[in-house]
């Protein structure tokens, strides 16, 4: 069987050291920092799937994708709320780049159905969540769920 | 003062008949109950007799000082310039325009007086009003090496404070609490102790926020236990250090100043700062049991003296007991097991505005401790039981820290304490292992720690403890930190809790005459917002005050529309109050209103919780539109 490669979209490290220490073998894990990062490495490389992460605070600014459209917010709020939902406008982006590849949200939408709903209408199909506390092995096991024969 | 009594009387001065001498001890007599003016006229006249007659001179100088002549006192001083006493007199009355010359006799006078009490604290005066800070503290600390020194005289005490007051000015804040203890400790005159208490507890202020700056990433328990170890192996001030750090990282926990105290009465010459720290627990003990009685809710053991229970025999055991019995703290001396402290109901019931700062705590250890860490607990239970070395050492490291890099541990213990700090800012004794969410995932925190050794150990661990304390962190502690964070900041509004903000300004005194009627117009269900309730309701109310004040009788109508971020899925809530007084609220206006008026209170009360107002232009009438964020139901 193939090795599952995986693009993890995160802000620090912690995700993809986790996975490449904890998953064991069958898996190619890659970095990419931010969303430019992402698009860059999903043009130059062959994914089975996305593990993304929601918060990207440690991201810098410039670096950010998506604008913030409510009145509501402006300046550093803006910048927050831009950060905390990083990986929802990193997802559009990709999406609309036509990468239809799956992706694992790293974010618990448990108690938010209608959101929920509402983002596999605009993003999905292939898009699927995991709380942040999951542990590696309920992860690796959707992992697999991409592997090809 | 020797060369003051001289100047009275019992010295003998040759050469004078008996009326002199009996004159010369009256002037003495009349000096000292403050007749200035009457001994001058009885020192001269003896000196008309015998105008080199030492004590009619020293007398004579003394009186003049009295009288405010300092020229003519400066002059009969030097009319002796051996005589140790009028050497005395004069570097006294120099202090303060000639310093310099001051010091000068200060120092010419320890060799006048060989054998006896050198003027160490007067050469330390002369130094400092000379500004040679390092001369002074010299001075000083002879003054103390000195063995038979006596009592610290008050003039002398409140020198040293000066010297504490100008070293600390000279940035020298660890000599400053030096000295400052040195005085608190030495002085017994109560003004003067006063004084001191001051300067050392605002000495002592600084130092523990130093301290707690430097140890921001540490914990107030480690340091507690590492004092404790120190104590054991005989260290004392290793011990005093330890304690005094973990007193600075939570100054809300009684037993870092009561075991600090319990030290310090045992090394000696330090009962006052002992004592001091004993008010320090004391105080912060009596304010948790005010507070925990003031609240019914809260189950809290009553405040008392309980009973000796296994107390670990120390050196100084029999000593403490006996200064805490009379200090009426042998709690202190207990371990907290029992310490009072309420859970994050009761501290969010009491103190509702601690819920944002709350929520972005438990976020933290949402984030630091159990997703990027104690998740892995279960794949490290696997690799045990697969036998793998590698990945058990990764989790040692991880929990107990590596390189000198914090381990999750020290970071858990870190927001803990920064929970019950949160806590003691807003007055309730909080108290983690009374939470029913907190209390276990503290003890599981625990456990993992005990347990991350034996992780070095082939063998050490049992895999099923590992599940067990994951289960304890990451699902039963994991679901409701995260449960908590939802509903931290999550308010509920609908159309009976609209017109419930506007029942109560209408119900206000003044309100009673020409206010309309309340329309909700469109509120089909609930919504639910990131905001705190108390929060919104003040940003209702102020906006419905201003509402009736421009509407003169006429109707008021609210209605609520929502809809979803395009790409976040996020609802956004917006609150129209449509009022048939004309617009003239622009988004100007809006912006500078006064944080003290009620516009400016609902636009500040709103942005903190990333909501906005603004105003909308309408026919006829405007709309003042309050925006919030939509929070999951």
């Amino acid at each position: 069987m193939n090795r599952v490669r995986v693009l993890v979209i995160e802000d620090g490290m912690e995700y993809t050291e986790r996975a490449q220490r904890w998953m064991g073998e069958g898996f190619v894990f890659e970095r990419a920092g931010s969303g430019p990062e992402a698009r860059r490495a999903l043009e130059q490389q062959d994914f089975d799937g996305v593990w993304l992460d929601m918060d990207f605070g440690r991201t810098p600014s410039d670096l950010l994708l998506g604008e913030v459209k409510s009145s509501r917010l402006e300046g550093e709020p803006a910048r927050a709320h831009l950060a905390a939902h990083q990986g929802l406008y990193i997802l559009a982006a990709l999406r609309e780049a036509g990468h239809a590849l799956p992706v694992l949200f790293s974010h618990d939408f448990g108690d938010m159905p209608k959101r929920w709903m509402h983002l596999v209408q605009r993003l999905g199909p292939h898009l699927d969540w995991l709380p942040e506390t999951a542990d590696p092995k309920t992860v690796r096991a959707r992992f697999l769920q991409w592997s090809r024969p | 003062m020797g060369w003051m009594a001289l100047a009275q009387e019992g010295s003998v001065d040759t050469g004078l008949d008996g009326v002199n001498r009996a004159r010369l001890n009256r002037a003495g007599h009349l000096l000292a109950a403050g007749g200035h003016e009457e001994a001058r006229g009885e020192f001269q006249r003896v000196l008309e007799v015998r105008n080199d007659s030492p004590r009619a001179l020293l007398g004579l100088a003394l009186a003049l000082e009295g009288l405010g002549r300092l020229d003519l006192a400066e002059q009969t001083w030097r009319r002796l310039p051996t005589h140790p006493d009028a050497v005395e007199g004069l570097a006294r009355l120099l202090l303060v325009g000639r310093p310099q010359e001051s010091l000068v006799l200060a120092r010419r006078l320890q060799t006048l007086r060989l054998g006896e009490a050198p003027p160490h604290l007067l050469e330390s005066r002369a130094a400092l009003a000379a500004q040679d800070l390092g001369a002074a503290v010299a001075a000083a600390e002879r003054y103390f090496a000195w063995p038979d020194r006596e009592e610290l005289p008050e003039e002398g005490a409140r020198h040293l404070l000066g010297l504490t007051h100008a070293l600390e000015a000279d940035g020298r804040a660890k000599e400053a609490r030096r000295w400052a203890r040195s005085v608190l400790e030495a002085c017994q005159q109560e003004p003067v102790v006063a004084q001191a208490r001051e300067a050392w507890s605002r000495l002592q202020a600084d130092f523990h926020k130093e301290l707690a700056q430097a140890h921001a990433h540490e914990t107030a328990l480690l340091w507690g236990q590492r004092g404790e170890s120190r104590l054991e192996a005989q260290d004392t001030s290793g011990a005093e250090m330890a304690w005094q750090i973990a007193w600075s990282l939570d100054p809300s926990d009684e037993r870092w100043p009561a075991q600090l105290g319990k030290l310090l009465a045992q090394v000696g010459g330090r009962s006052r700062e002992a004592a001091m720290a004993y008010e320090v627990a004391l105080s912060v003990r009596a304010a948790t049991a005010t507070i925990a009685s003031s609240d019914s809710q809260v189950s809290a053991p009553p405040l008392q003296i309980q009973e000796p229970v296994e107390d670990k025999p120390t050196p100084w055991g029999a000593a403490l007991l006996g200064l805490g019995a009379a200090l009426g703290l042998g709690w202190w001396a207990r371990k907290s097991a029992q310490a009072p402290g309420v859970d994050l109901d009761a501290l969010l019931a009491a103190a509702p505005s601690a819920g944002l700062e709350l929520s972005g705590l438990v976020a933290a250890i949402s984030h630091d401790i159990i997703k990027h860490n104690t998740s892995v607990l279960p794949a490290l239970a696997s690799a045990l039981e697969a036998g793998s070395t590698e990945l058990p050492l990764d989790v040692a490291s991880r929990v107990l820290g590596r390189d000198g890099a914090d381990g999750i541990w020290t970071r858990w213990q870190s927001l803990a304490r920064q929970i019950e700090g949160l806590g003691q800012r807003h007055g309730v004794p909080v108290r983690l292992a009374a939470d029913p969410v907190f209390g276990p995932l503290e003890q599981g925190m625990a456990d993992l720690a005990a347990l991350a050794p034996a992780l070095h150990r082939k063998g050490g661990v049992d895999p099923g403890e590992i599940r067990r304390i994951s289960r304890v962190i990451n699902e039963e502690a994991g679901v409701a930190l995260a449960t908590m964070l939802r509903r931290l900041g999550t308010c509920r509004m609908d159309h009976r809790w609209i017109r419930a903000c506007w029942d109560a300004v209408r119900s206000e005194p003044g309100q009673e005459g020409e206010v309309g009627e309340l329309i909700v117009d469109k509120w089909p269900q609930p919504v639910w917002v990131q905001a705190l309730q108390d929060d919104l309701e003040v940003v209702f109310q102020n906006l419905f005050r201003n509402a009736i004040q421009v509407s003169r009788g006429a109707p008021i109508l609210v209605r609520v529309v929502t809809h979803a971020d395009a790409i976040t899925g996020l609802e956004e809530i917006e609150v129209h109050i449509v009022d048939v007084a004309p617009a003239t609220l622009d988004p100007a206006v809006l912006a500078s209103a006064s944080s003290k008026r009620g516009l400016g209170i609902a636009r500040n009360l709103l942005a903190r919780h990333g909501g906005a107002l603004r105003v909308e232009p309408g026919n006829p009438g405007k709309a003042i539109v309050v925006q919030l964020q939509g929070a999951p139901q």
